[in-house]
């Protein structure tokens, strides 16, 4: 008893950094989590980039009335690729996804485009990587889901805002638009 | 060309057309071996009878009998007849029984468009031991096996594999008894094997239409027996992790474990989860799916076999609406194997139809 009244304070104050350490250490590898699945996102967006020319010169010999949308799928992909900030990243995948959406919309008013074997290749192809990035972005919602709950709850949220540990935004997309969508 | 599902539309026309005709071959191919075996059967049981009544005189039993012979005589004959009678409605089942698995093989070649040549179906055959073993489901290390009715029949493009399985354990029970030998205490120990069957359904190989580089284990949920579960899953844990989906009412029926959560996430779509809740409508018993690497698939589903399918019989004598009503149930339950594939949308070439087709071919093809 004399032991513990003399080191109390070392006790309580031992007692509350290992819980620090604990906390700390929990959200730094929620927050690695995150980053990881954002690294395998970006690995599949980054195929999609390097598809996107091959696309737009496809389809830009056919769709000449849609030249302002190639346009824009062309700036938008070149701004992707040059951001390094992870919001940024995801407004501007969200702009190609709906830049996309809308072109396979105009892609049924030209049946020759739509009976090429080679545009039909490419969609597949792009359909598939928007299976896998569907996946990642999947994979990384539910790591910002749970690291954000993490660092929004009392008394985490005080640790968060000491260590800086900022939240992540979602790669909000309507999957029922994401799985509902055929290309052919 | 793509093999659609086909209904009981597709199946009175084949049988009024084609099937009809060949159910009548049947008939007259049996009908010899059916006399055979009652003509068999009866000489069998005269000739028995004689031998009998032969050695009661010979050894005359006759007159130590006195007055019961008759009586004795009477009753030995009544059940010579009824086991005879007996015996000849065996021979027939048996024969009724080989014929459900020639039907077996021509309903599977009718749904899946083949010729039943080129069908595979073996009924003492088993899934064999490299296959399970690769898929990895079961430990074989842990776990025996048991399998028959194996059936491999190409459909859509697609090498699918039925068979009937079982898979099991010994368990050891030990007792332990005190005895006294000369004043003294001993314990005997006693150990028994006790075979605990873990699994008894059917399983299911396809190819899947995504390809896939790692291993994904569905596991159900409502697993009572902790034994089985941490027999099944320690080896599963050791391969990958359990991961949360995002299907509510699929992650209360399943546990997924993963190699890759991003790649279990490119193979358990949003939509394929609805697809596996919509299959858990129709067998709603356990389910374990294995997704491998590459793109083989397997399923096993508790409760259905093929042996149960088989005990489907035509009637002894032909009868048509008997035998259509008999002939369409055995057509529903092995259409119902297929609808898996269908409801699993295994055969969705939309994202694969030139995937593994270099650009070169298609640019000749298209040209």
């Amino acid at each position: 008893m004399d032991f513990l009244n003399r080191y109390k304070f070392w006790i309580i104050g031992g007692i509350i950094l290992v819980v620090l350490i604990i906390i700390y250490n929990t959200m730094l590898k929620k927050r690695n989590k995150v980053k990881t699945a954002f690294s395998s996102l970006d690995v599949m967006l980054k195929k999609r980039y390097d598809l996107m020319p091959n696309l737009v010169s496809m389809v830009q010999k056919y769709m000449m009335h849609e030249s302002e949308l190639l346009i824009k799928l062309t700036e938008l992909r070149e701004k992707a690729q040059n951001t390094n900030s992870i919001d940024e990243s995801i407004e501007l995948n969200n702009q190609i996804d709906d830049t996309i959406k809308k072109l396979n919309i105009s892609v049924e008013g030209y049946p020759d485009l739509k009976s090429n074997q080679n545009f039909l290749h490419m969609q597949a192809v792009l359909n598939d990587v928007e299976e896998q990035i569907s996946a990642a972005r999947r994979t990384y919602n539910s790591h910002v889901e749970s690291y954000n709950t993490f660092i929004g709850m009392i008394p985490m949220n005080l640790f968060a805002l000491i260590f800086r540990f900022k939240q992540y935004k979602l790669f909000e997309i309507a999957e029922t638009e994401r799985e509902s969508k055929i290309w052919m | 060309m793509d093999v659609n599902i086909k209904n009981q539309y597709d199946f009175e026309k084949y049988y009024r057309n084609e099937y009809n005709e060949v159910i009548t071959n049947y008939y007259e191919l049996i009908k010899v071996k059916r006399l055979l075996a009652i003509i068999f059967r009866i000489i069998f049981s005269i000739i028995l009878s004689v031998i009998s009544v032969m050695l009661i005189n010979t050894f005359c039993t006759k007159t130590m009998l006195n007055n019961y012979y008759s009586i004795i005589l009477t009753i030995y004959f009544v059940i010579i007849f009824f086991a005879t009678i007996f015996s000849i409605k065996k021979a027939l089942n048996d024969i009724m029984f080989d014929l459900s698995e020639q039907i077996i093989k021509d309903m599977i070649a009718f749904i899946s468009n083949n010729n039943a040549n080129e069908v595979m179906y073996e009924p003492k055959m088993r899934v064999s031991k490299d296959s399970l073993n690769k898929m990895e489901l079961f430990n074989l290390d842990v776990v025996k096996y048991s399998g028959k009715n194996y059936i491999k029949a190409q459909y859509n493009k697609n090498n699918m594999v039925f068979s009937d399985m079982q898979i099991y354990i010994f368990d050891t029970i030990e007792t332990k008894k005190e005895i006294y030998r000369e004043g003294k205490k001993y314990i005997r120990t006693t150990r028994k094997k006790k075979k605990r069957i873990i699994f008894k359904g059917l399983y299911i190989g396809a190819t899947l239409n995504k390809k896939n580089t790692n291993h994904i284990y569905l596991i159900p949920n409502n697993l009572n027996d902790t034994v089985l579960q941490s027999k099944i899953m320690n080896y599963i844990s050791f391969h990958g992790v359990p991961i949360n989906l995002e299907n509510l009412d699929f992650s209360k029926k399943y546990k997924v474990f993963c190699d890759d959560e991003v790649q279990a996430r490119y193979i358990l779509s949003l939509s394929l989860m609805e697809r596996i809740n919509k299959l858990d409508e129709l067998y709603k018993e356990k389910k374990y799916i294995v997704f491998k690497e590459g793109k083989r698939f397997a399923i096993c589903i508790e409760g259905i076999s093929i042996e149960d399918i088989k005990k489907i019989r035509l009637p002894i004598f032909r009868s048509e609406s008997k035998e259509y009503e008999q002939l369409n149930k055995i057509f529903s339950k092995i259409n119902g194997l297929f609808e898996i594939y269908h409801i699993l949308d295994l055969g969705n070439e939309l994202y694969t139809k030139y995937m593994n087709q270099p650009t070169n071919n298609i640019k000749e093809n298209n040209s």
